[in-house]
């Protein structure tokens, strides 16, 4: 094989690992949520929320911060989609949309007012964050550089992966968590928290949602644009179910959409003769196409709750 | 709960937007400026001229009419939030076709145009109908994801087999992005007011009428009845013997028909060409105008000239005080958190 096909489907893979890594936080983040019985559909929200103050934490505060930036602005957003579904009882559909709109809208607002100087064209942009390599691993042919020289979110999605399988399935607070999303009122009777947990779950969720959205913008992009998450929050959802809320299938999912944005990148360039639009609008095929093999399938297990508000007092 | 708090409750939408707009109030003092200048700059240039009023008239148009669309699909809890697509498939649909009309009077080509955007905008959600109902997949995804290939179908054919014949020659607007060739005059929509600057139109009119007969649709006749049944009580709907199934592709069908219309009345009234700017956001705010007139006809009406009145006065706004025209969906986002938050807690005083 020549040299130059090696470089390629290396690339391809390294591509397909790094777009995957966004919505595979989320996703993971997402799978906590709704196995306490909590569907944050405002996780777009929160995407965006870690895009843009993962980007203003960097340009003031360096990278290490920036990061932090995005994680405490996502979690804030978890925070109002927990308040308003599990303290309240809002219809979720209702309350996630809303939040996604509003911090769509905050984010294109406050970017304007900080970053956009009278005359000046040119967007601020951060350098993009350094790739750590793993010595010895690194030099696999074809997989060493495209997955042991990557960023540090990268690996940490992927260590998360089955980390947070083990959490759900094998410790007692991820007993907790299943049990609040089966039957919270049985749960509430053995003396656990429901509203608590719920609240630390979908917070979760939001944090690890804001992680991934500073991806995009710290490292795919090295800037902010306005709505550029592009729906991944809700892809993110689309992996989950497809994931049958398991976080351990939550990697596949979130590799083939990587992979197939991957794909439409190049094949715009190398398929000159096809119109590139049809190469940009394979991502949003495949999701639907996920989404319907899922419940086409069938076997889904739904945590039994899902969407439905616990009212305490009525017990 | 005695009198008063009764009271205080019913009013809780004008409650909420005045919450609202405090809390927007804080925001604008933090980025530096003088919160009652916004708001009477945005004021000003929504009801202060004549020309603000038929703009915001103008704008509310195709909100109103998506947002009826949505009242349907959310009193039937299908959650449609792919009216952007299909707004933009129901101007796709009727651009080749109302450029073949040249010559062919008005009452028989804008009906024709009216009809095609309709049934385009549904088919394209009947497709979200289709997949929920025979395989349960979630039109929230379906509806969502379709919005961007919308969207891509519409930049290829204004790049390709619609482009313009000027930008075929080179001719290129400001914008960059080419146009198709205009409409012709005899399937734009005709204004309603002399003057060349008002531009509302009878869009409007449709607009109207289209409020009753969704009104009536909903709460007078057994379709609607059973779309309400359904969306508050899946349950009972189907141990009535409904057609779920079939109520929810008829659903997903008119939903997207309306957002199809809604392409139609910008492209034949406002617009006159299409591009790949056309789709500017109508679908995902005309999200918020439903939610806003709490998924009435009614409401809508009210909502979708509050909120056009935002835009328009927003536009003046930016230009005379410099704050980005998001304000607007800012405004509208804190309205109904504080107006879910209102409902939420009156629901628990209630019981």
């Amino acid at each position: 094989m020549a040299d130059i096909d090696v470089m390629i489907i290396s690339g391809l893979v390294a591509a397909m690992f790094r777009l995957a890594t966004p919505v595979l936080l989320a996703a993971i983040g997402e799978t906590f949520a709704e196995r306490s019985g909590v569907l944050n559909l405002g996780l777009e929200g929160a995407m965006i929320a870690g895009a843009f103050f993962g980007f203003v934490g960097t340009v003031f505060l360096g990278n290490t911060l920036g990061i932090l930036t995005a994680v405490v602005a996502g979690a804030l957003v978890g925070l109002l989609v927990a308040f308003l579904t599990v303290q309240l009882g809002v219809d979720q559909m209702v309350a996630g949309l809303v939040v996604t709109l509003l911090f769509t809208a905050v984010t294109s607002f406050l970017f304007r007012i900080m970053f956009f100087v009278p005359g000046r064209v040119q967007y601020p942009t951060v350098p993009p964050m350094e790739k750590i390599s793993i010595p010895i691993l690194e030099n696999i042919p074809i997989l060493g550089p495209a997955l042991f020289r990557q960023d540090i979110l990268l690996y940490f999605a992927i260590l998360l992966v089955p980390l947070s399988a083990f959490i759900l399935f094998k410790t007692k607070w991820g007993l907790i968590i299943r049990s609040v999303g089966e039957n919270p009122r049985a749960a509430d009777v053995m003396g656990i928290n429901v509203y608590l947990t719920r609240y630390i779950c979908v917070i979760i969720s939001g944090a690890l949602a804001g992680l991934g959205g500073s991806h995009l913008s710290l490292v795919d992009v090295g800037t902010f644009r306005d709505g550029m998450t592009l729906s991944r929050g809700f892809i993110a959802i689309v992996i989950v179910i497809f994931a049958n809320w398991n976080p351990l299938n939550t990697i596949w999912a979130a590799l083939m959409f990587g992979f197939t944005d991957a794909l439409q990148l190049r094949l715009q360039s190398m398929l000159v003769t096809i119109p590139y639009q049809f190469f940009l609008m394979l991502p949003y095929l495949v999701t639907i196409g996920i989404l319907v093999i899922a419940s086409i399938r069938g076997r889904l297990e739904v945590p039994s709750s899902l969407m439905i508000h616990y009212k305490r007092e009525s017990a | 709960m005695n009198r008063i708090e009764q009271k205080f409750w019913r009013y809780g939408t004008p409650l909420s937007i005045v919450i609202a707009l405090a809390l927007a109030s804080v925001l604008f003092v933090v980025v530096g400026r003088d919160p009652v200048k916004v708001y009477v700059s945005i004021a000003t240039g929504s009801i202060g001229t004549g020309y603000g009023i038929s703009e915001t008239i103008l704008d509310a148009v195709p909100l109103l009419l998506i947002s009826l669309g949505l009242c349907i699909a959310y009193k039937g809890r299908f959650w449609n939030i792919g009216a952007e697509g299909q707004y933009v498939m129901g101007a796709i649909a009727i651009t080749p076709l109302a450029l073949s009309f040249q010559g062919l009077p008005s009452y028989v080509s804008i009906p024709i145009l009216l009809i095609v955007s309709f049934l385009a905008g549904g088919a394209y959600g009947a497709i979200a109908g289709l997949l929920r109902a025979r395989l349960g997949v979630s039109e929230i995804i379906t509806t969502l994801m379709m919005n961007f290939i919308a969207i891509d179908i519409l930049s290829y054919l204004t790049w390709g087999p619609l482009m313009g014949s000027l930008e075929k020659a080179g001719v290129f607007e400001r914008t960059g992005q080419p146009m198709s060739d205009p409409m012709p005059l005899t399937t734009q929509l005709a204004r309603i007011l002399p003057q060349p600057e008002y531009r509302v139109n009878v869009g409007a009119i449709l607009a109207l009428a289209l409020v009753a007969i969704t009104y009536v649709f909903v709460t007078r006749t057994s379709l609607g009845y059973q779309i309400r049944v359904m969306g508050s009580n899946p349950d009972a709907a189907r141990a009535a013997g409904m057609g779920t199934r079939k109520i929810t592709i008829m659903v997903a069908f008119l939903s997207g028909g309306f957002a199809g219309l809604a392409g139609a009345a910008v492209l034949l009234g406002a617009a006159h060409r299409l591009s790949e700017g056309f789709a500017t956001g109508y679908g995902y705010t005309a999200i918020l105008v439903t939610l806003l007139g709490k998924t009435n006809p009614i409401g809508a009406l009210l909502a979708s000239l509050f909120v056009s009145g935002l835009t328009t006065g927003s536009n003046f706004m930016y230009r005379t005080i410099g704050l980005p025209i998001f304000v607007v969906d800012i405004i509208i986002g804190f309205i109904l958190l504080v107006m879910l938050a209102v409902e939420a807690v009156s629901r628990v005083r209630a019981r």
